[in-house]
Protein backbone atom coordinates (compact mmCIF):
# COMPACT_ATOMS: atom_id res chain seq x y z
CA UNK A 1 0.00 0.00 0.00
CA UNK A 2 2.84 2.38 0.88
CA UNK A 3 4.63 1.12 -2.15
CA UNK A 4 1.55 3.02 -4.39
CA UNK A 5 1.59 6.31 -2.25
CA UNK A 6 5.55 6.12 -2.66
CA UNK A 7 4.94 5.75 -6.62
CA UNK A 8 2.03 8.47 -6.95
CA UNK A 9 4.47 10.77 -5.02
CA UNK A 10 6.91 10.47 -7.17
CA UNK A 11 4.90 10.71 -10.09
CA UNK A 12 3.47 13.64 -8.85
CA UNK A 13 6.49 15.48 -8.28
CA UNK A 14 8.07 14.63 -11.93
CA UNK A 15 5.38 15.84 -13.66
CA UNK A 16 6.08 19.54 -13.32
CA UNK A 17 9.50 18.70 -14.79
CA UNK A 18 8.39 16.67 -17.54
CA UNK A 19 6.08 19.42 -18.49
CA UNK A 20 9.04 22.22 -19.22
CA UNK A 21 10.71 19.93 -21.72
CA UNK A 22 11.50 21.51 -24.89
CA UNK A 23 9.27 22.09 -27.15
CA UNK A 24 9.45 20.85 -30.76
CA UNK A 25 11.24 23.02 -33.18
CA UNK A 26 8.20 23.47 -35.89
CA UNK A 27 7.20 26.73 -33.81
CA UNK A 28 9.10 28.42 -36.51
CA UNK A 29 8.10 26.77 -39.82
CA UNK A 30 6.30 29.59 -40.36
CA UNK A 31 9.16 32.30 -40.11
CA UNK A 32 9.53 32.83 -44.25
CA UNK A 33 11.20 35.70 -43.67
CA UNK A 34 14.38 33.51 -43.54
CA UNK A 35 13.83 31.93 -47.05
CA UNK A 36 16.47 32.66 -49.64
CA UNK A 37 13.53 33.84 -52.07
CA UNK A 38 12.57 36.43 -49.49
CA UNK A 39 16.28 38.09 -48.79
CA UNK A 40 16.11 41.75 -50.01
CA UNK A 41 20.25 41.31 -51.71
CA UNK A 42 22.97 43.85 -50.39
CA UNK A 43 24.88 44.15 -53.33
CA UNK A 44 26.31 47.54 -52.23
CA UNK A 45 27.21 46.42 -49.19
CA UNK A 46 30.67 48.10 -48.48
CA UNK A 47 29.29 51.26 -49.78
CA UNK A 48 26.79 50.66 -47.27
CA UNK A 49 28.50 49.70 -44.61
CA UNK A 50 30.38 53.03 -44.69
CA UNK A 51 27.32 54.87 -45.13
CA UNK A 52 26.07 52.86 -41.85
CA UNK A 53 29.52 54.00 -40.11
CA UNK A 54 28.81 57.72 -41.19
CA UNK A 55 25.24 57.80 -40.34
CA UNK A 56 26.13 56.64 -36.69
CA UNK A 57 28.91 58.89 -36.16
CA UNK A 58 26.46 61.44 -37.89
CA UNK A 59 23.68 60.53 -35.38
CA UNK A 60 26.41 60.56 -31.78
CA UNK A 61 28.93 63.23 -32.58
CA UNK A 62 25.94 65.94 -34.41
CA UNK A 63 22.56 64.96 -34.38
CA UNK A 64 22.07 63.83 -30.36
CA UNK A 65 24.17 66.99 -29.20
CA UNK A 66 22.75 69.49 -31.11
CA UNK A 67 18.63 68.21 -31.23
CA UNK A 68 19.84 67.87 -27.10
CA UNK A 69 21.14 71.85 -26.55
CA UNK A 70 18.02 72.74 -29.12
CA UNK A 71 15.56 70.68 -26.89
CA UNK A 72 16.93 72.55 -23.49
CA UNK A 73 16.12 75.92 -24.73
CA UNK A 74 13.04 75.44 -26.89
CA UNK A 75 10.46 73.81 -25.37
CA UNK A 76 8.59 71.07 -26.14
CA UNK A 77 4.99 72.14 -26.60
CA UNK A 78 6.61 74.60 -29.40
CA UNK A 79 8.78 71.77 -30.91
CA UNK A 80 5.83 69.16 -30.91
CA UNK A 81 3.91 72.67 -32.99
CA UNK A 82 6.62 72.62 -35.28
CA UNK A 83 7.06 68.99 -35.93
CA UNK A 84 3.16 69.05 -36.82
CA UNK A 85 3.53 71.85 -39.12
CA UNK A 86 6.38 70.22 -40.73
CA UNK A 87 3.96 67.06 -41.08
CA UNK A 88 1.01 69.30 -42.31
CA UNK A 89 2.75 70.36 -45.04
CA UNK A 90 3.66 66.97 -46.50
CA UNK A 91 0.18 66.24 -46.87
CA UNK A 92 0.22 66.37 -51.04
CA UNK A 93 2.66 63.41 -50.31
CA UNK A 94 0.27 61.58 -48.65
CA UNK A 95 -2.73 62.39 -50.40
CA UNK A 96 -1.63 61.38 -53.50
CA UNK A 97 -0.33 58.02 -52.52
CA UNK A 98 -3.21 57.47 -51.06
CA UNK A 99 -5.14 58.17 -53.91
CA UNK A 100 -2.92 56.03 -56.15
CA UNK A 101 -3.49 53.12 -53.39
CA UNK A 102 -6.59 53.19 -54.55
CA UNK A 103 -7.36 54.30 -50.77
CA UNK A 104 -10.26 56.66 -51.07
CA UNK A 105 -11.58 56.48 -47.57
CA UNK A 106 -7.60 57.05 -46.46
CA UNK A 107 -7.24 60.07 -48.90
CA UNK A 108 -10.83 61.98 -47.80
CA UNK A 109 -9.44 61.44 -44.28
CA UNK A 110 -5.88 62.98 -45.39
CA UNK A 111 -8.33 66.17 -46.40
CA UNK A 112 -10.32 66.67 -44.12
CA UNK A 113 -7.61 66.33 -41.86
CA UNK A 114 -4.96 69.23 -43.76
CA UNK A 115 -8.53 71.09 -44.25
CA UNK A 116 -9.10 71.05 -39.97
CA UNK A 117 -5.78 71.29 -39.15
CA UNK A 118 -4.70 74.07 -41.45
CA UNK A 119 -7.45 76.51 -40.33
CA UNK A 120 -8.31 75.11 -36.95
CA UNK A 121 -5.00 74.18 -36.23
CA UNK A 122 -3.62 77.36 -36.88
CA UNK A 123 -1.63 76.26 -39.87
CA UNK A 124 -0.62 72.95 -39.04
CA UNK A 125 0.66 73.87 -35.29
CA UNK A 126 -2.35 72.04 -33.40
CA UNK A 127 -3.46 68.68 -34.48
CA UNK A 128 -7.17 69.13 -33.73
CA UNK A 129 -8.08 66.66 -36.24
CA UNK A 130 -6.51 63.70 -34.41
CA UNK A 131 -7.00 64.77 -31.34
CA UNK A 132 -10.70 66.29 -31.07
CA UNK A 133 -12.37 64.34 -33.97
CA UNK A 134 -10.17 61.15 -33.73
CA UNK A 135 -9.28 60.95 -37.47
CA UNK A 136 -6.06 59.29 -38.33
CA UNK A 137 -3.38 60.74 -40.54
CA UNK A 138 -2.07 58.15 -42.62
CA UNK A 139 1.95 57.08 -43.81
CA UNK A 140 1.81 56.77 -47.01
CA UNK A 141 4.57 57.43 -49.63
CA UNK A 142 5.67 56.51 -53.22
CA UNK A 143 7.61 53.63 -52.15
CA UNK A 144 4.87 52.13 -50.49
CA UNK A 145 3.07 52.10 -53.64
CA UNK A 146 5.07 51.13 -55.32
CA UNK A 147 5.26 48.39 -53.38
CA UNK A 148 1.40 47.91 -53.73
CA UNK A 149 1.93 47.39 -57.61
CA UNK A 150 3.83 44.75 -56.39
CA UNK A 151 7.32 46.10 -57.76
CA UNK A 152 10.28 44.29 -55.64
CA UNK A 153 12.60 46.48 -53.10
CA UNK A 154 15.76 45.48 -55.61
CA UNK A 155 18.43 46.07 -53.47
CA UNK A 156 19.75 47.70 -49.85
CA UNK A 157 20.48 50.45 -49.44
CA UNK A 158 22.05 52.74 -46.91
CA UNK A 159 21.94 56.84 -48.11
CA UNK A 160 24.26 59.45 -46.27
CA UNK A 161 21.70 61.51 -43.44
CA UNK A 162 18.56 59.85 -44.68
CA UNK A 163 19.23 56.17 -43.82
CA UNK A 164 18.34 52.76 -44.50
CA UNK A 165 16.42 52.22 -48.06
CA UNK A 166 16.00 50.24 -51.00
CA UNK A 167 16.45 51.29 -55.09
CA UNK A 168 12.40 51.16 -54.86
CA UNK A 169 12.51 53.24 -51.77
CA UNK A 170 15.14 55.74 -53.10
CA UNK A 171 12.63 55.97 -56.25
CA UNK A 172 9.64 56.75 -53.66
CA UNK A 173 11.91 59.38 -52.26
CA UNK A 174 12.72 61.21 -54.96
CA UNK A 175 9.09 61.24 -56.60
CA UNK A 176 7.58 62.16 -52.97
CA UNK A 177 10.54 65.01 -52.79
CA UNK A 178 8.80 66.49 -55.60
CA UNK A 179 5.39 66.99 -53.59
CA UNK A 180 7.11 68.37 -50.73
CA UNK A 181 6.12 72.48 -50.79
CA UNK A 182 9.59 72.90 -49.04
CA UNK A 183 11.25 71.65 -51.83
CA UNK A 184 10.17 74.85 -53.91
CA UNK A 185 11.35 77.28 -51.25
CA UNK A 186 13.81 79.36 -53.08
CA UNK A 187 16.98 80.35 -52.61
CA UNK A 188 17.88 76.53 -52.76
CA UNK A 189 19.82 77.78 -49.26
CA UNK A 190 16.54 78.42 -47.41
CA UNK A 191 15.24 75.06 -48.25
CA UNK A 192 17.98 73.27 -47.42
CA UNK A 193 17.93 75.59 -43.72
CA UNK A 194 14.30 74.55 -43.49
CA UNK A 195 15.10 70.84 -44.15
CA UNK A 196 18.12 70.46 -41.66
CA UNK A 197 15.89 72.57 -39.09
CA UNK A 198 13.14 70.54 -39.41
CA UNK A 199 15.50 67.18 -39.05
CA UNK A 200 16.62 68.23 -36.00
CA UNK A 201 13.38 69.67 -34.36
CA UNK A 202 11.71 65.93 -35.44
CA UNK A 203 15.32 64.23 -33.55
CA UNK A 204 14.73 66.15 -30.82
CA UNK A 205 11.25 64.60 -30.09
CA UNK A 206 12.83 61.38 -30.91
CA UNK A 207 12.74 59.04 -27.68
CA UNK A 208 16.83 59.26 -26.58
CA UNK A 209 18.13 56.01 -26.21
CA UNK A 210 15.99 54.04 -28.78
CA UNK A 211 18.83 53.82 -31.40
CA UNK A 212 21.33 52.95 -28.47
CA UNK A 213 19.04 49.89 -27.30
CA UNK A 214 18.44 48.56 -30.24
CA UNK A 215 22.48 48.44 -30.85
CA UNK A 216 22.84 47.22 -27.36
CA UNK A 217 20.55 44.40 -28.20
CA UNK A 218 22.10 43.40 -31.96
CA UNK A 219 24.20 40.99 -31.87
CA UNK A 220 24.57 42.41 -35.78
CA UNK A 221 23.42 46.04 -35.79
CA UNK A 222 23.95 46.53 -39.25
CA UNK A 223 21.57 43.21 -40.27
CA UNK A 224 19.41 44.34 -37.12
CA UNK A 225 18.98 47.71 -38.69
CA UNK A 226 18.73 46.18 -42.22
CA UNK A 227 16.08 43.54 -41.48
CA UNK A 228 14.08 45.65 -38.95
CA UNK A 229 13.61 48.55 -42.04
CA UNK A 230 12.50 45.75 -44.43
CA UNK A 231 10.20 44.37 -42.24
CA UNK A 232 8.72 47.81 -41.43
CA UNK A 233 8.37 48.58 -44.72
CA UNK A 234 6.30 45.22 -45.58
CA UNK A 235 4.10 45.58 -42.81
CA UNK A 236 3.18 49.20 -44.24
CA UNK A 237 2.58 47.78 -47.48
CA UNK A 238 0.38 45.12 -46.40
CA UNK A 239 -1.69 47.62 -44.71
CA UNK B 1 -9.00 3.01 6.76
CA UNK B 2 -6.25 5.53 6.97
CA UNK B 3 -4.09 4.24 4.54
CA UNK B 4 -6.80 3.83 2.31
CA UNK B 5 -8.09 7.37 2.70
CA UNK B 6 -4.69 8.45 2.35
CA UNK B 7 -4.40 6.68 -1.25
CA UNK B 8 -7.61 7.84 -2.55
CA UNK B 9 -6.88 11.13 -1.96
CA UNK B 10 -3.71 11.25 -3.95
CA UNK B 11 -6.05 9.23 -6.81
CA UNK B 12 -7.85 12.56 -6.40
CA UNK B 13 -5.11 14.71 -6.84
CA UNK B 14 -3.89 12.89 -9.78
CA UNK B 15 -7.59 13.08 -11.44
CA UNK B 16 -8.15 16.29 -10.33
CA UNK B 17 -4.88 17.74 -10.72
CA UNK B 18 -4.73 18.06 -14.95
CA UNK B 19 -8.53 19.72 -14.47
CA UNK B 20 -7.26 22.44 -12.28
CA UNK B 21 -4.39 22.88 -14.84
CA UNK B 22 -6.94 22.99 -17.29
CA UNK B 23 -8.87 25.83 -16.01
CA UNK B 24 -5.65 27.99 -16.53
CA UNK B 25 -5.83 31.66 -16.92
CA UNK B 26 -6.09 33.38 -21.12
CA UNK B 27 -3.27 34.52 -22.83
CA UNK B 28 -4.11 37.76 -22.45
CA UNK B 29 -4.78 37.88 -18.64
CA UNK B 30 -1.50 36.20 -17.89
CA UNK B 31 -0.03 38.78 -20.35
CA UNK B 32 -1.75 41.87 -18.92
CA UNK B 33 -0.60 40.19 -15.29
CA UNK B 34 2.76 40.35 -15.57
CA UNK B 35 3.04 43.58 -17.41
CA UNK B 36 0.99 45.55 -14.85
CA UNK B 37 3.64 43.64 -12.18
CA UNK B 38 6.69 44.61 -14.30
CA UNK B 39 4.88 49.07 -14.25
CA UNK B 40 4.42 48.77 -10.54
CA UNK B 41 7.93 47.85 -10.26
CA UNK B 42 9.32 50.64 -13.03
CA UNK B 43 6.37 53.07 -11.28
CA UNK B 44 8.30 52.51 -7.66
CA UNK B 45 10.24 55.89 -6.82
CA UNK B 46 13.48 55.22 -6.77
CA UNK B 47 16.07 58.17 -4.69
CA UNK B 48 18.83 58.33 -7.31
CA UNK B 49 21.23 60.85 -5.12
CA UNK B 50 21.18 57.90 -2.50
CA UNK B 51 24.60 56.57 -2.20
CA UNK B 52 23.13 52.90 -2.69
CA UNK B 53 21.31 53.81 -6.03
CA UNK B 54 23.87 51.34 -7.76
CA UNK B 55 22.64 48.32 -5.21
CA UNK B 56 18.41 49.26 -5.29
CA UNK B 57 18.73 49.37 -9.36
CA UNK B 58 20.10 45.90 -9.00
CA UNK B 59 17.86 44.70 -6.79
CA UNK B 60 15.21 46.18 -8.96
CA UNK B 61 16.20 44.57 -12.38
CA UNK B 62 16.89 41.38 -10.41
CA UNK B 63 12.70 41.55 -9.61
CA UNK B 64 12.08 42.81 -12.84
CA UNK B 65 14.46 39.57 -14.78
CA UNK B 66 11.85 37.48 -12.45
CA UNK B 67 8.60 39.00 -13.84
CA UNK B 68 10.13 38.46 -17.49
CA UNK B 69 11.07 35.13 -16.76
CA UNK B 70 7.61 34.27 -15.85
CA UNK B 71 5.93 35.41 -18.78
CA UNK B 72 9.13 34.73 -21.37
CA UNK B 73 9.76 31.30 -22.93
CA UNK B 74 12.99 32.26 -23.42
CA UNK B 75 14.51 28.96 -24.34
CA UNK B 76 12.04 29.15 -27.73
CA UNK B 77 13.10 32.82 -27.78
CA UNK B 78 16.35 31.50 -28.46
CA UNK B 79 15.68 28.93 -30.64
CA UNK B 80 13.48 30.85 -32.57
CA UNK B 81 16.77 33.44 -32.76
CA UNK B 82 19.38 30.71 -33.95
CA UNK B 83 17.39 29.61 -36.41
CA UNK B 84 18.93 26.73 -38.25
CA UNK B 85 21.92 27.05 -35.75
CA UNK B 86 19.75 25.57 -33.34
CA UNK B 87 20.38 22.12 -33.87
CA UNK B 88 24.19 22.31 -33.96
CA UNK B 89 24.02 22.94 -30.77
CA UNK B 90 24.66 20.35 -27.64
CA UNK B 91 21.35 20.34 -25.00
CA UNK B 92 24.26 22.16 -22.53
CA UNK B 93 25.07 24.53 -25.12
CA UNK B 94 21.57 25.11 -25.89
CA UNK B 95 20.92 26.13 -22.26
CA UNK B 96 23.86 28.28 -22.05
CA UNK B 97 22.65 30.45 -24.82
CA UNK B 98 19.33 30.87 -23.85
CA UNK B 99 20.69 31.79 -20.52
CA UNK B 100 22.87 34.68 -21.95
CA UNK B 101 20.58 35.72 -24.78
CA UNK B 102 17.79 36.38 -22.13
CA UNK B 103 19.97 38.50 -20.58
CA UNK B 104 21.16 40.58 -22.85
CA UNK B 105 17.45 41.39 -23.91
CA UNK B 106 16.81 42.18 -20.49
CA UNK B 107 20.32 43.86 -19.82
CA UNK B 108 19.18 46.06 -22.87
CA UNK B 109 15.86 46.62 -22.26
CA UNK B 110 15.98 47.29 -18.91
CA UNK B 111 19.28 50.12 -19.46
CA UNK B 112 16.77 51.85 -21.51
CA UNK B 113 14.02 51.96 -19.05
CA UNK B 114 15.99 53.94 -17.08
CA UNK B 115 14.72 57.16 -15.96
CA UNK B 116 11.57 56.99 -17.81
CA UNK B 117 8.37 57.98 -16.92
CA UNK B 118 5.89 55.08 -16.78
CA UNK B 119 3.18 57.13 -15.43
CA UNK B 120 1.92 58.68 -18.49
CA UNK B 121 2.24 54.71 -20.67
CA UNK B 122 -1.37 53.17 -21.59
CA UNK B 123 -1.45 49.62 -22.99
CA UNK B 124 -5.05 48.45 -24.29
CA UNK B 125 -5.01 44.79 -24.99
CA UNK B 126 -6.92 44.12 -28.47
CA UNK B 127 -9.01 40.92 -28.83
CA UNK B 128 -6.53 37.97 -28.91
CA UNK B 129 -5.92 35.66 -32.41
CA UNK B 130 -5.43 32.50 -32.05
CA UNK B 131 -3.44 30.92 -34.43
CA UNK B 132 -3.67 27.66 -35.89
CA UNK B 133 -1.43 24.67 -33.66
CA UNK B 134 1.66 23.97 -35.13
CA UNK B 135 2.04 20.07 -36.80
CA UNK B 136 3.61 18.77 -33.17
CA UNK B 137 0.37 20.25 -31.74
CA UNK B 138 1.97 23.23 -29.97
CA UNK B 139 -1.42 25.56 -29.43
CA UNK B 140 -0.71 29.53 -30.44
CA UNK B 141 -2.40 33.08 -30.02
CA UNK B 142 -1.44 36.62 -30.84
CA UNK B 143 -2.24 39.00 -28.41
CA UNK B 144 -1.90 42.36 -29.97
CA UNK B 145 -1.67 45.54 -27.99
CA UNK B 146 -1.57 49.44 -28.30
CA UNK B 147 0.96 51.41 -26.55
CA UNK B 148 0.05 54.59 -26.43
CA UNK B 149 2.86 57.06 -25.03
CA UNK B 150 2.77 61.20 -24.79
CA UNK B 151 -0.03 60.58 -27.53
CA UNK B 152 2.07 58.69 -30.45
CA UNK B 153 0.43 54.93 -30.28
CA UNK B 154 2.73 51.48 -31.02
CA UNK B 155 1.27 48.30 -32.09
CA UNK B 156 2.93 45.54 -30.48
CA UNK B 157 1.85 42.16 -30.12
CA UNK B 158 3.41 39.16 -28.24
CA UNK B 159 3.07 36.01 -29.69
CA UNK B 160 2.07 33.27 -26.78
CA UNK B 161 2.59 29.43 -26.84
CA UNK B 162 0.44 27.02 -24.33
CA UNK B 163 2.71 25.51 -21.84
CA UNK B 164 1.44 23.16 -19.44
CA UNK B 165 2.03 25.55 -16.47
CA UNK B 166 0.99 28.90 -18.13
CA UNK B 167 0.82 30.74 -21.41
CA UNK B 168 4.35 32.09 -22.47
CA UNK B 169 5.20 34.77 -24.77
CA UNK B 170 8.11 33.81 -27.46
CA UNK B 171 8.00 36.07 -30.16
CA UNK B 172 7.30 40.29 -29.45
CA UNK B 173 6.33 41.99 -32.79
CA UNK B 174 6.58 46.14 -32.62
CA UNK B 175 5.51 47.93 -35.63
CA UNK B 176 4.98 44.45 -37.72
CA UNK B 177 8.89 43.89 -36.72
CA UNK B 178 9.59 40.49 -35.56
CA UNK B 179 12.22 40.02 -32.84
CA UNK B 180 13.02 36.31 -33.06
CA UNK B 181 12.79 37.20 -37.22
CA UNK B 182 15.60 40.21 -36.48
CA UNK B 183 18.21 38.08 -34.46
CA UNK B 184 17.19 35.16 -36.89
CA UNK B 185 18.50 37.13 -39.53
CA UNK B 186 21.43 38.55 -37.74
CA UNK B 187 22.65 34.74 -36.59
CA UNK B 188 22.04 33.38 -40.58
CA UNK B 189 24.79 33.92 -41.92
CA UNK B 190 26.77 32.31 -38.88
CA UNK B 191 26.31 28.43 -39.83
CA UNK B 192 30.40 28.25 -39.92
CA UNK B 193 31.05 29.90 -36.92
CA UNK B 194 31.23 27.43 -33.99
CA UNK B 195 28.72 27.19 -30.84
CA UNK B 196 31.22 28.00 -28.32
CA UNK B 197 32.15 31.19 -30.64
CA UNK B 198 28.62 32.76 -30.55
CA UNK B 199 28.06 31.79 -27.17
CA UNK B 200 31.40 33.55 -25.95
CA UNK B 201 30.36 36.87 -28.57
CA UNK B 202 27.20 37.03 -26.38
CA UNK B 203 28.73 36.83 -22.99
CA UNK B 204 31.37 39.87 -24.64
CA UNK B 205 28.07 41.61 -24.88
CA UNK B 206 26.96 41.08 -21.49
CA UNK B 207 30.12 42.55 -20.00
Amino acid sequence: MRCVVLILLLFALVCPVAAQEEVADDLFDDYIETGEEHLVPDPLYWFNYGMYTFNDKLYFWVMKPVSRGYGRVVPGLIRTGIDNMFNNLLFPVRFVNSVFQGKIRGAGSELGIFAVNSTMGFLGFARPAQDVFAMEMSKEDLGQTLGSYSVKEGFYLVLPFLGPSTLRDLVGTVGDSFLSPINYVTPESASFGLRAFDAVNSFSLMRVGDYETLKQAAVDPYVAIKDGYIQLRRKRIQE
Amino acid sequence: MFKRSVVLFFVLLMVAGPIIVQAKEAPEAVLKRCVDDVIVILNAPMDVADDQADARVAERNRRLFVKADQLFDFRSLAMGALGRNWRRFSNDQKTEFANSFSHLIAQSYFARMEGQDFESVSIEYLKTEFLAPTRSGIERADVPTELIHNGVKTPVAYRMLEREDSWKVYDVIIEGVSMVSNYREQYRNSFNDSPEKLIAELKEKLK
